[in-house]
């Protein structure tokens, strides 16, 4: 590129140093005619003073300031500028200014101011001369110009027009139009001979080369810069503008000889010279143009290709440049070379382009070499001239590793015949990264749509009828069972309300209820209802509705399962009747020999016999106890309820019996302890109790602490008064209940693992109907307990209705 | 001498129980089934009726109720004496007016006595 743009600058160059060498030149020349012309006033030769014998002199301080001038413009040359030559050319200068001023002063004011002949004298009267060794006015004039012209010679306006120029050109006129004068008629022209002297032929010459030269001294300038134009108006002007001197100058030349050999008159002469300038002037005119039209249009071709190309090109670097994949254009055959990477290249490899244009591209050289079998692969490739693609890992200039995708293309330079390497380069990090992802997802998701499939088959083929709504109710799924259940077919379902297929069965509170727990509290609602199904036959479900919420915690929809526990509930009833039954059945014999043995105990019996029947009465009454247990569990099964028939019951004396027998049943059974009643019971305080229930209780704990007391036997009880109820408490020493078990302990036939190394005789029921009962009441029992330090057991019972 | 009745079904516990009653203090009348107990007991009017509650022919609550149609049979005193404990029964029993609901298997016999006896004032 640099390369073509460098011969027009060149021309350029060359053609204003032409025009510098001619002004030098002719700075030259100038000098050499004022040389000659004070030689000839040295000598007194005619023809050095006036060329001409009878023409008008140059006077002597006309050729001393042609002398200056010449000088004043050779030292004034450009390349002279950085001399200190220049100082004596603007001196120079000065000096040519002074010269032309004192003769203007002279011409004006009529003074002899005594320079005219200070030189050399001229004998009176001169040819053409009004005061003898003064110039002319117009010369002198000239000289003042040529002054300032030469001391403004670097001023330039704003507008690039050197200032210089317009006295030089003005001088220059002037000069032309004196020379013109001395072509024809000199008298013609002497307009003002008779008050004042003419301008000599070699000064008008002089002053029209030193015009020239002051014009080429700094051809760049504006009116100058035409000239040396490598372009065409260039061509032009310098071809055209010296005919236009040239020419016209030649036919009156020819016109005045023709005269002066009376060949023709002289109105002949004027039209046949007029008509000759223009003949010529205009055939030389239309053979500049000729010549110039094919090279215009030659040019213009050339310059539209040049266009279109370069826009080509633009438009292609634009999207070279701009493309988002990186590119680069290697020299392979120099050494790997860069000579071209895009924005994106910079991007991708953290390089700037002036780091690594036109330097050795180590990159992909380096990358590929850690692949053996794809570096081979590569230069086979390159040496083949043949595309090569790859994918491999780039380290950027931070050393971070980009995978990328490179496609490596050879094209041949058709004019060098040299192969250049377009490398295209995908940063494809982002494609791995979504390959990896999307093989996991795809993974993810098949895994899901297996583990989805199993889920609705496992909700579809449940068991339980599950059905799924939105959060006002309308169904919007439903699995198989609804169908077996309900006998309802889930299109008929699908879009209604639950309400609509099943609501209003149950009272309005359970809805309430329903609704409050799932809408408002938002947690799972747990309930048995009773429902009907298609054909109207009643079934028991126990239903689980959970709302499933948005991130927002609004409803998204419900889920509902229901059961239908009509059989289960059938074999519980069933279940409650066969032990109810059998307790039942059991009874009658267990009362009869507990009546028996009583009546045989009144009598007089040995006392082996006596004990012996003791003893058939304690296990009777155990038996007794537990069906009494097992037919108060089958009636909490059942869901009946409770038999407790309150009465009011002194609460203190109730406590002193159950203790008293207790205590006998502690000697009974040999072994050491002792009961102690905390002395803070309000003797006359009657409660609202059943008091069989209450003391079953009582015994149940006391028994406990008995039972479960290793060594010597240490129980408290107590009661106190916390919120409108009365807080009884029975504490122990004894073996305690292991922390993991103490959830258990109120489970019905729960029996807690370090009970088994006891001969207790428990059931596992004592707890469980002790809670059923103390609930039965409206107050509530709990423990606290360690293991090996004891238990105590707190259960509340309520105090107002003791306060009839 | 007060007069009592024992209607209960099982033989064994009714001789049992009516043997235990002193001949002194009381006169004890037996039967075996409501219906028995209930002609019994509009027959001879005594003044308490010991009453087991599961029985065949009539049960011991509908021969209370209808024994409470009548007119003496309103006010005489009966004590449920039954293996049934269910709340339903109490519950029932007792709108029916009676003095007591006891439970036979946790009752001893001299107990009943002493119920029967406090009911009747006779300590």
């Amino acid at each position: 590129m640099k390369q073509s743009d460098l011969p027009p600058n060149q021309t350029k160059n060359n053609l204003a140093v032409a025009a510098k060498n001619f002004s030098e030149v002719s700075a030259t020349a100038v000098f050499l005619v004022g040389i000659l012309v004070l030689i000839g006033w040295q000598f007194d030769i005619g023809f050095l003073k006036s060329v001409h014998s009878g023409f008008v002199t140059m006077k002597p301080n006309t050729a001393l300031g042609v002398v200056f001038l010449g000088l004043s413009l050779w030292l004034l040359q450009e390349k002279r500028m950085r001399s200190w030559l220049k100082y004596l050319g603007w001196g120079s200068a000065l000096f040519v200014l002074f010269i032309g001023l004192t003769a203007v002063l002279e011409h004006i004011t009529g003074i002899n101011l005594g320079v005219d002949m200070l030189l050399f004298r001229e004998s009176s009267p001169a040819p053409f001369t009004t005061f003898p060794g003064r110039m002319a006015l117009n010369t002198a004039f000239c000289f003042v110009f040529f002054g300032i012209s030469l001391l403004y010679l670097n001023i330039k306006t704003k507008n690039g027009l050197h200032l210089s120029v317009i006295p030089a050109v003005f001088s220059g006129l002037v000069a032309l139009v004196v020379i013109v004068g001395y072509f024809y008629d000199i008298s013609q022209f002497y307009f003002g001979a008779k008050f004042d002297t003419l301008m000599a032929l070699h000064t008008a010459l002089a002053f029209f080369i030193a015009s020239l030269g002051v014009l080429f001294a700094r051809p760049e300038g504006n009116l100058t810069r035409v000239f040396i134009g490598a372009n065409l108006s260039g061509v032009t002007i310098r071809r055209l503008f010296p005919l236009a001197f040239l020419v016209p100058l030649l036919f009156i030349w020819l016109e005045q000889v023709g005269n002066r050999y009376h060949l023709y008159g002289h109105d002949f002469g004027m039209s046949i010279t007029a008509a000759a300038s223009i003949v010529v002037l205009a055939t030389l005119i239309w053979v500049h143009a000729v010549l110039m039209e094919k090279k215009e249009d030659a040019r213009l071709k050339a310059v539209k290709e040049l266009v279109i190309a370069t826009e080509e090109a633009r438009r292609l670097s634009f999207l070279v440049e701009n493309t988002i994949e990186a590119v680069a254009i290697v020299d392979l055959e120099d050494h790997n070379a860069l000579r071209y990477v895009n924005s994106a290249w910079e991007k991708m490899f953290g390089y700037k382009k002036n780091e690594v244009e036109n330097k050795r591209e180590p990159l992909i050289i380096d990358a590929i070499k850690k692949n053996p079998a794809l570096y081979k692969k590569f230069k086979a490739s390159i040496a083949a001239h043949v595309p090569f693609y790859a994918e491999m890992e780039w380290e950027r200039k931070d050393g971070k590793l980009v995978p990328v995708e490179v496609f490596t293309t050879p094209t041949q330079d058709p004019n060098t015949g040299k192969y250049i390497w377009f490398n295209t380069i995908r940063d494809i990090s982002e494609r791995k990264q979504a390959q990896g992802k999307l093989l996991k997802e795809k993974r993810v998701s098949e895994l899901l749509a297996k583990d989805l499939k199993k889920f609705q088959l496992a909700v579809d083929s449940s068991s339980d009828h599950i059905m799924i709504t939105d959060a006002e109710g309308k169904i919007l799924y439903g699995n198989k069972a609804i169908e077996s259940i309900t006998g309802y077919a889930i299109s008929e379902i699908i879009g209604k309300t639950v309400g609509q297929v099943w609501g209003g069965h149950m009272p309005k509170e359970f809805y309430v209820k329903l609704w409050h727990k799932i809408k408002t509290e938002k947690k799972m609602f747990v309930g048995e209802l009773t429902n009907y199904r298609k054909d109207g036959t009643p079934y028991t479900a126990e239903v689980r509705i959970s709302p499933i919420l948005f991130d927002d915690g609004e409803v998204n929809f419900f889920v509902g399962v229901e059961r239908d526990i009509t059989r289960m509930k059938e074999v519980d009833k069933m279940k409650s009747e066969f032990v109810s039954l059998t307790s039942h059945q059991l009874s009658t014999p267990l009362t009869a020999i507990k009546w028996y043995v009583e009546i045989l105990l009144k009598k007089k019996h040995g006392s082996e016999d006596k004990k012996n029947l003791k003893q058939i009465y304690a296990s009777n009454e155990r038996m007794i106890r537990l069906i009494s247990d097992l037919l108060d569990v089958s009636r909490i099964e059942s869901g009946n309820k409770f038999a407790i028939i309150l009465k009011p019951k002194n609460i203190a004396s109730l406590i002193k019996e159950i203790v008293d027998t207790s205590l006998i049943s502690i000697k009974t059974k040999h072994r050491q302890g002792v009961i102690k009643l905390e002395d803070k019971f309000p003797e006359v305080l009657k409660l609202e109790i059943d008091e069989n229930k209450i003391r079953q209780v009582f015994q149940n704990l006391i028994d406990n602490a008995i039972n479960y007391s290793v060594d010597r036997i240490k129980i408290s009880v107590g009661c106190k008064e916390e919120g409108g109820q009365i807080v009884f408490h029975v504490k122990d020493t004894g073996i305690g209940i292991p922390k993991v078990q103490q959830g258990r302990v109120f489970e019905k036939f729960f029996r807690a693992d370090n009970t088994a190394l006891l001969k207790s005789q428990g059931t596992g029921l004592g707890l469980y109907l002790s809670k059923a009962i103390v609930e039965g009441h409206g107050g509530k029992i709990r423990f606290e307990s360690e293991e090996g330090a004891g238990t105590t057991f707190y259960f509340s019972l309520p105090l107002n209705r003791g306060k009839l | 001498m007060k007069k009592i009745l024992i209607v209960e079904d099982e033989l064994a516990l009714l001789y049992a129980l009516a043997s235990q009653f002193d001949k002194k203090e009381f006169k004890v009348l037996q039967a075996v089934d409501g219906e028995e107990g209930l002609k019994t007991a509009l027959k001879s009017h005594p003044d308490l009726i010991l009453l087991d509650l599961l029985m065949p022919k009539m049960d011991g609550m509908s021969m209370l109720k209808e024994l409470r149609k009548d007119s003496w049979g309103k006010g005489v005193k009966v004590i449920i004496l039954t293996n049934l404990s269910d709340a339903e029964k109490i519950d029932e029993a007792l709108k029916q007016g009676t003095y007591d609901y006891l439970v036979k298997k946790d009752w001893n016999i001299s107990e009943v006595i002493e119920k029967v006896k406090a009911s009747l004032g006779m300590k």
